[in-house]
């Protein structure tokens, strides 16, 4: 694949507990170019989220190799630092910190990184300017709204302008019209800053409305069971959603993963 | 737009005055009101039964013997008790979040100490004040010692608690973003433990006014402890209740300026 950002070979991972033993992600190999926005979707306990956080080193991989940027980050004991500050992590929750201000959150990167500067700080109000985060620069995370919140969230991974930015289901506790409005606003920022975008969702048409591509995976094991591209002329609206077109791949995927499913409960 | 969030925000403040007052008058004024009712039943009871001073001095002997006395007989046990509590809590404090924060660190450790800490805990530290007054003699550092060993412990494991609930999804940021260890402590682990921290140094602040005044009581000659022994002795009734209220003041004291270091330093809500 040309201009390859990530590509993951064989990749196995293998969850041992007292009483039994999980094979979590199954020979797993994917590879995603830059630019590209990648979703992998299945249903829960898939193994999807575990990839990532291999890739982010959060968690260690029992075999397999991965790659970023040609690095192979598997062969170090905790991922290099030129390697990780190209990566942002948006997680499930906001996981905001409470004792900081929200403006502070967003920025809370750079004081890890130890990177502030001028510049970056006009970033971070740039950021807040974007998610619309400008009038709550100063309240406590206590003092707002679930959906404000996540948007923090998404701007505190994006703060340290990482080329390649991880979602894990950030809008999954969200209801359905304040997910479709920030998916909107997520691909809008990450195609104008040109990202490299891994996506984990069980949402069929909010991958579809996201990605260049979705990996669709199984259970007991959790492996890859398809590949789709998504092949959408123009740009992408949330009228894309009455698509015939749009219709038709949540159609098929959707039953990529009733086979999935069909062949768990066998 | 603006002018409307300006109109809530500022709805919000007067809002939030007008709560600050209501917990003035609930906060301050109505103990206030419960105290002088204690000291009402207490003078009332005294009357009715006609109590002789020598067996229980009336509230108003005790007031005007802890104003007119306390330079002659208070003042001297109250600075040394006051100052074996500031010096004995402040070291625990220290000591019991650094030791709290090594543990976190450190499992090994964490494993080591943790039946000492359980151990202190449960035992009161005035039990071993004889022992410590044979070995080391009669002494302000004895006393100053069996305070840290008492209050650290209450710190320490009410700090550990903290550092060891953090959630894992804030370690996992912390991760993420490839901190260091240094930074995880006190960019995460501190701020996140600082509520439990704080309700350690508040209770260990009890525990150093118990333990003080026990171990006055055991052996020293100066200390507000001792002075309710003297007293006792004399059968001056009104400076034993006059040591007493000293005593809860001190405890008061210090149970309230940690209350009041907590809301300087910690401003947000979890």
């Amino acid at each position: 694949m040309e201009n390859e950002r990530i590509r993951i070979e064989n990749l196995n991972k293998i969850f041992e507990t007292r009483r039994q033993v999980i094979h979590a992600v199954k020979d797993v190999n994917l590879s995603i170019a830059e630019g590209e926005i990648v979703s992998l979707i299945g249903p829960s306990g898939c193994g999807k989220s575990t990839i990532i956080r291999m890739i982010d080193d959060l968690i260690k991989p029992t075999s397999g190799k991965i790659f970023v940027d040609g690095v192979e980050v598997t062969a170090y004991k905790r991922i290099p630092k030129e390697i990780n500050r190209k990566i942002g992590f948006i997680f499930q929750i906001p996981n905001l910190l409470p004792w900081l201000t929200v403006r502070d959150n967003v920025a809370f990167p750079l004081k890890i990184y130890k990177i502030q500067s001028a510049e970056l700080e006009a970033y971070v109000d740039e950021l807040m300017e974007i998610g619309g985060l400008t009038e709550y620069k100063d309240a406590w995370p206590s003092e707002i709204s679930g959906g404000v919140a996540q948007r923090i969230g998404v701007m505190r991974a994006l703060v340290h302008k990482p080329e390649i930015v991880f979602m894990d289901e950030p809008f999954g506790a969200l209801d359905t019209m304040m997910r479709e409005q920030l998916d909107m606003e997520i691909l809008n920022i990450c195609k104008t800053m040109k990202k490299t975008v891994v996506f984990i969702t069980h949402d069929v048409e909010e991958a579809v409305l996201l990605s260049d591509r979705i990996y669709v995976m199984g259970t007991n094991p959790g492996r890859i069971v398809k590949e789709v591209k998504m092949d959408f002329e123009g740009p992408r609206t949330l009228s894309l959603l009455t698509e015939e077109k749009f219709r038709d791949y949540c159609h098929e995927l959707t039953g990529y993963i009733g086979k999935v499913d069909l062949s768990k409960i066998v | 737009m603006s002018s409307l969030l300006e109109q809530t925000r500022a709805a919000r403040v007067a809002e939030r005055k007008k709560r600050v007052r209501g917990d003035k008058i609930s906060s301050v004024v109505m103990p206030v009101v419960g105290i002088g009712c204690l000291f009402l039943v207490w003078q009332l009871f005294i009357v009715v039964n006609n109590v002789p001073a020598w067996q229980l001095s009336p509230p108003l002997n005790v007031f005007q013997s802890m104003i007119f006395d306390f330079k002659e007989v208070y003042m001297n046990h109250v600075v040394r008790t006051f100052l074996s509590i500031l010096a004995g809590w402040c070291c625990a404090c220290l000591v019991g979040v650094t030791a709290a924060a090594f543990m976190c660190n450190f499992p090994i450790l964490n494993s080591m100490l943790t039946p000492y800490i359980n151990f202190l805990c449960t035992l009161p530290v005035i039990t071993l004040v004889p022992m410590m007054y044979v070995f080391m003699g009669v002494g302000q550092d004895v006393i100053i010692i069996a305070i840290i060993l008492q209050s650290f412990a209450i710190v320490c494991l009410n700090s550990s608690t903290g550092f060891l609930n953090v959630p894992i999804i804030r370690k996992e940021m912390m991760i993420s973003l490839r901190a260091t260890r240094r930074q995880i402590l006190f960019q995460c682990y501190l701020p996140s433990a600082l509520s439990s921290v704080f309700t350690g140094m508040k209770l260990s602040a009890i525990f150093a006014t118990t333990t003080c005044v026990s171990a006055e009581v055991n052996g020293s000659a100066v200390g507000l402890g001792a002075l309710v022994i003297t007293a006792k002795a004399y059968s001056r009734t009104e400076q034993m209740c006059g040591a007493i209220i000293f005593i809860a003041i001190i405890g008061v004291f210090f149970y309230m300026l940690t209350d009041i270091i907590e809301a300087i330093f910690i401003k947000w809500k979890d």
